[in-house]
């Protein structure tokens, strides 16, 4: 099949291969034969720049929801060599440990229905979304460095804020080891600082949902999912502090490139060794991002069990608020396959372990998923799956096609109740300018990457 | 002659602008304007604050645009602050700047934030007459 001047060979269900007409590693498409229709030109062109990187340790996978980045795709697994191997700052992506979080209440629907403006209206005091808006956790730059070091650990065991139970339902529990602060610029740390607790905008949420349908009874019950129950998801990451962690660290990488005779297509692509001073450098800085955005989703988690409190008038035992699982897709971790270590890149592509809880956000209109890691996954794609829809037109395209007024108004009808900081943000975000949800979740369950447990249908968001 | 562009084919989960200038100083108004114009309104946005004596370096002229456009968006985000004007001077590779505008406030139209400058397809080229910068905003 030829799709954008490049010929795909289908090699099994929902799994393509991508053929060489260059020297580098073998690319693997996961998606259904509708979902890679819809993948630009530049997703092909990205994937063969990142598949000719030194140091790579097998193939490089592009998930369904894959859609042009810089770079890399998003929408991009790769594994380097633990000795041999280079990390790409522009390969891990600009929000590190951008992730999702689910939290299940005890309400149901019909419970929840009555007081659901008030309540989305309530989450949008509690928790900043958009610009200029600061977050409740005033910290100063030690304790920022705490955070960074120890993640959400320190969080909950010296500031007092989350559950001790939610540690265990965390990607790494919640703390990426080898963090160090002094790795990390004034200028992350300012942006850091005043960025905690905050949603931020974009594609980034805070979505109330209702149970529509349950694929997976008895993974559903084990995990406390029932009909029409009332979840919450949180989409967003470690803000400006990652944000600027990636653009400085790009930049040094950008400069050292000669200095390892580093060859790549795309500046994005920036890559040193491994264990080169300035990689090491990397990875330290990295990791106090990721946890960064651990704390971020734990924080937001703390206002929304207040909001949920002062809403019910009921005890927190009684209203649930339960953490699922938290788990990243913007990070670079060493991991095991086949029994070797590798530093695996996942650029908008999620872990799936096996029974391991898989979120898939979807566009704010169309629902998102709960699915489970699989073994299979393991062997096929470096234990990963996709992360969310990705999507297929430009922000300026769904701004013409439809005004943020008149959106809110037609999810409002449609039973969805949003509140965002901007309309024209909102606008950007219609659900036409994703790729289809269920698709993308067809697809990684035919390629085997993960098996659905749970459809949920948004009802209330908040956005930036 | 056009201030700046946008390109809604490419980079779809974001923006990439082409930003022009007749001189060096120009082409960072208009990088002002364009920026400012992508997170709010610029119309809206008022000159009442003054940050002087802001400096950034670069090995060339393309590096110091894209540090100078790094630092509008550190500025944003950790002193809340987007600009409308500046007032600029070169020494050798040098930039030193003061900007003009405002503390993002409630009033102010908020459409998206910028959240990075990607290295990616970042360009700026002199051309017979004028600067064109092309750059892709993570948004």
């Amino acid at each position: 099949m030829k799709i954008n001047n490049f010929e795909l060979e289908k090699k099994e269900a929902a799994q393509w291969l991508l053929k060489n007409d260059y020297s580098g590693e073998k690319i693997y498409i996961f998606a259904l034969e509708n979902l890679l229709q819809q993948m630009e030109e530049e997703v092909f062109i990205q994937a063969r720049n990142v598949a000719l990187l030194p140091g790579l340790a097998g193939p490089v996978y592009l998930m369904p929801d894959a859609h042009s980045g810089y770079g890399a795709p998003i929408g991009t697994v790769f594994a380097m060599k633990e000795k041999e191997g280079y990390i790409a700052p522009g390969a891990v992506g600009y929000d590190i440990n951008c992730g999702m979080r689910l939290i299940l209440t005890h309400l149901t629907f019909a419970e929840v229905s009555p007081f659901l403006e008030k309540l989305v209206n309530l989450l949008f005091e509690y928790i900043p979304a958009g610009l200029g808006r600061r977050g409740f956790l005033k910290i100063n730059k030690n304790e920022l460095k705490k955070i960074a070091e120890e993640g959400v650990n320190y969080l909950i065991k010296e500031k007092g804020i989350g559950w001790e139970e939610d540690i265990e339902k965390i990607e790494e529990k919640g703390k990426i080891l080898g963090a160090d602060f002094s790795c990390v610029s004034c200028e992350a740390i300012e942006r850091g600082i005043s960025q905690l607790a905050t949603l931020g905008s974009g594609n980034h949420y805070l979505e109330v949902q209702k149970v529509e349908k349950i694929f997976d009874e008895k993974w559903a019950k084990k995990l406390g999912i029932f009909a029409n129950q009332i979840t919450i998801m949180i989409h967003c990451g470690s803000r400006g502090f990652g944000h600027q962690i990636c653009s400085d660290y790009l930049r040094i990488f950008e400069k050292h490139l000669d200095d390892y005779k580093v060859k790549i297509n795309d500046r994005q692509l920036a890559c040193l060794p491994i264990d080169s001073t300035y990689g090491q450098n990397y990875l330290k800085a990295m990791a106090c991002a990721a946890n960064f955005a651990f704390v971020n989703r734990e924080a937001i988690t703390y206002q929304i069990r207040k909001v949920f409190e002062k809403i019910f008038t009921k005890n927190i035992s009684t209203l649930g608020l339960n953490l699922v699982y938290d788990v990243a897709h913007n990070i670079a971790k060493k991991e095991v396959y086949k029994g070797k270590k590798v530093l695996i890149h996942r650029k908008g592509a999620t872990r799936s372990y096996p029974d391991q809880p898989v979120i898939i956000g979807g566009s704010m209109e169309t629902g998102s998923y709960l699915l489970l890691g699989t073994k299979e996954a393991l062997e096929k794609s470096y234990g990963s799956t996709a992360h969310g829809s990705g999507r297929t037109m430009s922000r300026a395209k769904a701004k013409r096609m439809i005004q943020g007024q008149k959106l809110w108004q037609k999810m409002k009808k449609e039973g969805i109740y949003v509140k965002s900081a901007s309309f024209s943000g909102l606008a950007e975000e219609a659900g036409f300018a994703y790729k289809n949800i269920s698709d993308v979740v067809k697809s990684i369950n035919q390629a085997g990457l993960s098996k659905p447990i749970a459809y949920f249908k948004p009802i209330g968001n908040i956005k930036g | 002659m056009k201030r700046w562009q946008v390109f809604d084919k490419e980079n779809i989960a974001d923006i990439k602008l082409a930003v022009f200038g007749r001189t060096k100083k120009e082409l960072l108004q208009n990088l002002i304007q364009a920026f400012t114009e992508t997170v709010s309104a610029i119309k809206k946005v008022n000159k009442k604050e003054v940050i002087k004596d802001l400096k950034v370096k670069g090995e060339n002229f393309p590096e110091v645009v894209f540090n100078f456009i790094e630092k509008l968006i550190f500025l944003k985000d950790a002193k809340f602050f987007l600009a409308k004007d500046g007032i600029f001077k070169f020494k050798n590779s040098e930039l030193t700047f003061s900007l003009l505008g405002q503390t993002i406030t409630k009033d102010l139209p908020i459409k998206t934030d910028i959240k990075a400058l990607a290295k990616h397809k970042f360009q700026v080229k002199k051309e017979k007459n004028y600067y064109k910068v092309s750059l892709v905003f993570d948004i």
